[in-house]
This record gives C-alpha cells, structure tokens and sequence, in this order.
C-alpha cells in the first residue's frame, strides 16, 4: 500500500533523509512599504514580543510571544505579515525589480503577492491570478493592509495565464502541492502516491502555462511545500526535456541542494541547483524552490 | 465615498479621474494601471489602492483622511486596543482632542488612524465618541 506514516518515511529515507517531526517556529516579515525594520523591531518588542532575525530570510523574523500577533494594530496597519521561514525565500529568490511586470500565478491569500511588490517598491506591474473564488477575499484583505497598488487581481485559473495576452519579466508559480507532514497533522492519513502523481501533473501543465507566459531571458521561479520528488525533482527533470530552460542556482544560504538521483532515475546535474527544505535541517516546512531562466 | 470624506475635510484628497468602482467598492488607479487593465480587457477583483465601500473606509484612504482632516481624538493604549476589538470610545481613554464635535478620526499614541466615531459627549462618564468604523474590520472581513 502505497500511502501512510512509514511508508511515506521509508521514502524519505531511500532520498538520503532521516526525516523527523519538528516544531516550527513562529516567523513573521517585515513590510517596509508601510513601516522601517527599526521601527517594527522596536514597536513589537514594546509590546513583550520576542524576536530573532532568521538568518537566511531578508526581512524576517522568529518571534515568540504570549499573545496573537494577528490583532495587534501593528499587524492591522499592515506593517507586518505572518509568514513562515521558507515560505519568504521563493520571492526573494524571483527577486522582482521596480518597473518589472511580474505575475503570481496562484496568489491567494497573498503572503507572496505582498511580498514580491514590496521588493518592486510598490512599483510596475504586478499581476496576481487566483482561481478560487472563496479565497479572493484573504488576498484582497491582504493587499489592502499592506498598502499595496501596483496590482491587479483576477479570479483566474493560471492555466488559463496566455488570455491575458501579456508577456511577464518574472513569474512566480508557488504550485498547488500535496503539502507536508509539518504544517499538517494528518498528513500521512490522508496522501498517497496517486495523489501526489495526479498533483504533479496539475503542476506540469502550470509550469508549461508559465513558460509560456515568460519572456524570453526571464525568470521563473517554481516552488512547493511538497517534500515529494513527483512534484519537485522530476517534474524539474520533466521541464529540462521539454522546454529550453535552464536552472540556476537560487543564491539562497539554507537549504539542501535538489536531489539528482531519485530512487532509480538519474536527473541532469543542474538539478542540484534547486533548493530542497528538509524540515528536521531546516526547522522550516518541507520546501522546494526552483529558479528557471527560459532561454 | 465623496459623503465619508466631507465628514472629515473640505479638501479635495482624491482625483475623481482616477477613481474606478468594482461592484461594489472604490479604487484609485493610475494612468500606468489603467492602462494595463484595459490592454487585458478582464473583469478584476482588485486593482491599485483600496479606497472601500460607502462608509466603510479602506486602509489608504483612513491614512489620507488622517494626513488631511484635523478633526481627531487621540487614545490612550487601552482604548485603543478596545477600539480596534468594536467598542464604543468612553471619556477617560482620550487623551487629547481637535475639533472633536462631531465625526471624528480616531488616532492611537503613534498618531496612527485606527478608524472614525461621531461624538456623543467628550465629557461624559459614558460613551463618549460612538465608534462607526475601526480597523478590526480588516480581521472581521477575513473571518466572515
């Protein structure tokens, strides 16, 4: 039976990993459109919240504290956001510029979005698509508060990206994945080896829409919460033969290099320039990052 | 939209011209956004600044309200934090007042807009300034 706790860790075993459970620490990102990280640092620990920068997130921190920081007038002013560690680093890899025209192929509920026009200064053209309707509201609330209005917002699937007849600088696909044990307790009861196939191949053709939608010389970055090489590695391998692509290194300092052989199947060496977030190395979510230039 | 801001400044804060509405709520937009909107000829769900809906301010425009109107009451901590959470404003959390006679902008120690009220009595033991929108509206949104 393909599926359940030990089946799952056996996996990660024979990928070289001895995956443990870890417990994630609170993290949070500056947003310095609306506040300084002086100001932020100073105002919060006011409050008895303690902070820790992360070491390898550009405007992010650990913080502990004995309320919820998702009330305070901080957090209403929208000089923060609640963002775990490795979910901060895809944008700061895709490293969007002012003046740029950037896309965010699944965006709610704007954790990325919010990020990637604060690196644009708020500047430029930021697209976000998301295709559930339920979950436009988070992203809307979520551009709000943060104070951006570089963006524009539709309710769209993202294979659906080539009707908007635009070509993009940078693209951000942050895949819709089978997710990972950490930031979900019954994980392992309910994934199974069908599913994450069905969900690769939903993440192909979104990779195949997002190159299509690139301009040649630009950038695309792939990410998931996926520690299942289906939806990382191999679908990484898939792209190299289809697409003229090439992976560059992330220039990120966490992390574990892709993995280039899977079970039986050896990948092309640039592989390794992809970033995979084991949890129990990381202290992070599981995570995979990919930073792809179309040629 | 034009109804809220008169309560608060004679001034014109906001160019019409760069005011577009979808469905129900109101966003400014520049030229450059405008633009690429119409290249793309579909229906947004957001785009530029949220300006809001009828009396319920966004964000921005509490913030440019707050740059533009002197009519303000200023909080002490507890009140604000009571503020934010829905509640009406009593007399001993104000620390400071200007032209508070009628709606007013409600502004914490850090002179941040938290949100707007009309004044009851500024003086009384009771309910001082009746709150009618507060920034906690962006969780009770969310939530909702």
């Amino acid at each position: 039976m393909e599926k359940g706790m030990s089946f799952f860790l056996d996996r990660y075993k024979r990928l070289g990993e001895n995956v443990a459970a870890v417990k994630l620490r609170p993290s949070l990102r500056v947003n310095t459109l609306n506040v300084s990280e002086d100001k932020l640092v100073s105002r919060l620990k006011q409050l008895g919240v303690s902070l820790e920068k992360i070491p390898f997130a550009d405007f992010g921190y650990y913080f502990s504290s004995r309320f919820s920081l998702g009330a305070v007038a901080e957090y209403l002013q929208g000089y923060f956001y609640l963002q775990e560690a490795a979910a901060q680093l895809p944008v700061q890899v895709l490293a969007p510029k002012p003046a740029e025209a950037v896309l965010d192929c699944c965006a709610a509920p704007g954790g990325k979005t919010t990020q990637i026009a604060q690196l644009m200064g708020n500047s430029g053209l930021l697209i976000a698509l998301e295709k559930k309707k339920h979950r436009l509201a988070s992203l809307n609330i979520n551009l709000e508060r943060c104070g951006i209005c570089n963006c524009v917002v539709y309710h769209m699937d993202a294979n659906k990206a080539d009707s908007l007849n635009m070509q993009f600088d940078k693209v951000l696909l942050d895949a819709p994945c089978s997710g990972n044990f950490i930031t979900d307790p019954v994980w392992f009861d309910k994934r199974d080896i069908a599913g994450i196939r069905r969900s690769a191949e939903i993440q192909k053709s979104l990779i195949e829409k997002a190159l299509s939608v690139l301009k040649p010389g630009g950038v695309l970055v792939y990410s998931t919460c996926s520690l299942e090489p289906e939806e990382n590695e191999l679908n990484m391998q898939w792209m190299l033969n289809r697409f003229k692509v090439k992976l560059e290194k992330t220039g990120l300092q966490a992390g574990d290099p892709g993995l280039t052989r899977v079970f039986d199947k050896k990948l092309d060496k640039s592989v390794a320039n992809c970033v995979r977030f084991w949890p129990n190395k990381t202290n992070t979510e599981g995570f995979f990052i990919a930073k792809i230039r179309k040629l | 939209m034009i109804k809220l801001i008169k309560k608060f400044t004679d001034k014109k804060i906001v160019d019409l011209k760069y005011v577009v509405r979808l469905g129900r709520d109101f966003y400014l937009v520049d030229d450059m956004l405008s633009a690429a909107c119409r290249s793309i000829g579909k229906k947004a769900e957001y785009v530029g600044f949220y300006l809001g809906r009828n009396e319920r301010p966004g964000l921005f425009l509490l913030n440019l309200l707050a740059m533009h109107s002197d009519r303000k009451v200023w909080l002490n901590d507890k009140g604000a934090w009571l503020f934010i959470c829905g509640r009406d404003i009593f007399a001993k959390s104000i620390v400071r007042s200007e032209n508070a006679d009628d709606f007013v902008l409600v502004m914490n120690q850090q002179d941040e807009c938290l949100g707007y009220g009309q004044v009851v009595d500024l003086h009384s033991g009771k309910v001082a300034v009746k709150r009618l929108f507060d920034i906690g509206d962006l969780l009770r949104r969310g939530s909702s």
